[in-house]
């Protein structure tokens, strides 16, 4: 992009998927939260202690990406409603079986990973090589992340 | 979204769902059965014959108790191995299907959703009549509840914005 205008409309694009990538982050932090309440059961040291960790990174994770939604010139998503419409993720309502929490997640963790993939891309494309940076970093974690919980599954 | 791979046989990683009540893909389902026929293709002969009553049910829609009983069955000889496919497909119908309870033939019938929970058809037919008989004084009433399962209308699915 050479002409301010143009590489304001490429920011203002992958500032929109950015706030997507977002408000999925914050909904499976969330989730995540709510899992690492409520599980109970043989795995629940290892799951309590697992699911915290992930919380954590989400949450710094979620910063992460709204700040550079802000560097890019656009305002970041806010708000558990506006956060929760956008993300539209499935919920689980406890109790529910340990293993049942571990597959949400896995699913939530795709869905993130998913959206990240289109979002890197995009930034790929138009030579943001910051964000796409940012966003290889968020996809290696959600990987291994998946990874993991799959492990538990098996 | 359905994620082949060539290199990666393990069911549990070459496909993933994103389906929510609103976002819920009609196909979803069957690709996850098909997938399960793929892992099962060298193996147990009654299992197999099992995924392809499943497969022709879900194709054809018109016996959804037959797909639940087949579903179960299913569940109880696959889920420690497949565990995630499981939770997919329960999710998936969960989205897909409803169930009509009425007091009887000539009464009017309220809608509730399924929730697949528990492991048999009686199951889940036992906490279907709780749920009724909870939520509405009429069915409380009533010792002999008619139960009717059915696939939902199709709603418009809410457009992702990274579509």
């Amino acid at each position: 992009m050479t002409d301010s205008k143009g590489k304001t409309q490429t920011h203002s694009r992958i500032a929109e998927g950015l706030n997507q990538v977002l408000a999925d982050t914050y909904a499976v932090m969330a989730l995540t939260h709510h899992a690492h309440w409520n599980v109970e059961g043989d795995g629940f040291f290892a799951l309590h202690a697992a699911f915290e960790e992930q919380y954590t990174n989400l949450f710094q994770a979620s910063d992460e990406i709204a700040e550079r939604v802000r560097t890019l010139g656009a305002y970041a998503s806010g708000g558990l409603k506006t956060l929760a419409k956008l993300a539209d993720m499935a919920e689980l309502e406890a109790p529910v079986p340990q293993k049942d929490y571990v597959a949400a997640l896995v699913e939530a963790n795709e869905k993130v990973a998913a959206n990240i993939r289109k979002v890197k891309e995009l930034a790929s494309k138009e030579g943001d090589t910051e964000t796409e940076d940012m966003l290889v970093a968020r996809l290696q974690y959600h990987e291994k992340t998946l990874w993991m919980l799959k492990s538990y599954l098996k | 979204m359905m994620i082949w791979s060539d290199t990666n046989t393990d069911p549990e990683t070459f496909y993933s769902c994103h389906c929510t009540s609103t976002t819920c893909r009609e196909r979803c389902g069957h690709e996850i059965v098909d997938v399960l026929l793929h892992e099962q293709a060298d193996k147990d002969p009654a299992v197999i014959d099992a995924l392809l009553d499943l497969k022709f049910a879900l194709t054809h829609r018109n016996d959804v108790e037959e797909i639940l009983r087949v579903f179960c069955q299913l569940r109880g000889r696959l889920e420690k191995r497949y565990y995630l496919a499981f939770y997919r497909l329960r999710r998936w119908l969960e989205n897909q299907l409803e169930v009509r309870v009425s007091p009887g033939r000539g009464y009017a019938s309220q809608v509730f959703p399924i929730n697949l929970e528990a492991r048999t058809f009686a199951g889940i037919t036992g906490s279907i009549r709780a749920a009724a008989q909870e939520s509405n004084a009429v069915f409380s009433q009533s010792d002999s509840l008619m139960i009717e399962f059915d696939f939902r209308t199709p709603s418009a699915a809410s457009p992702s914005l990274l579509a």
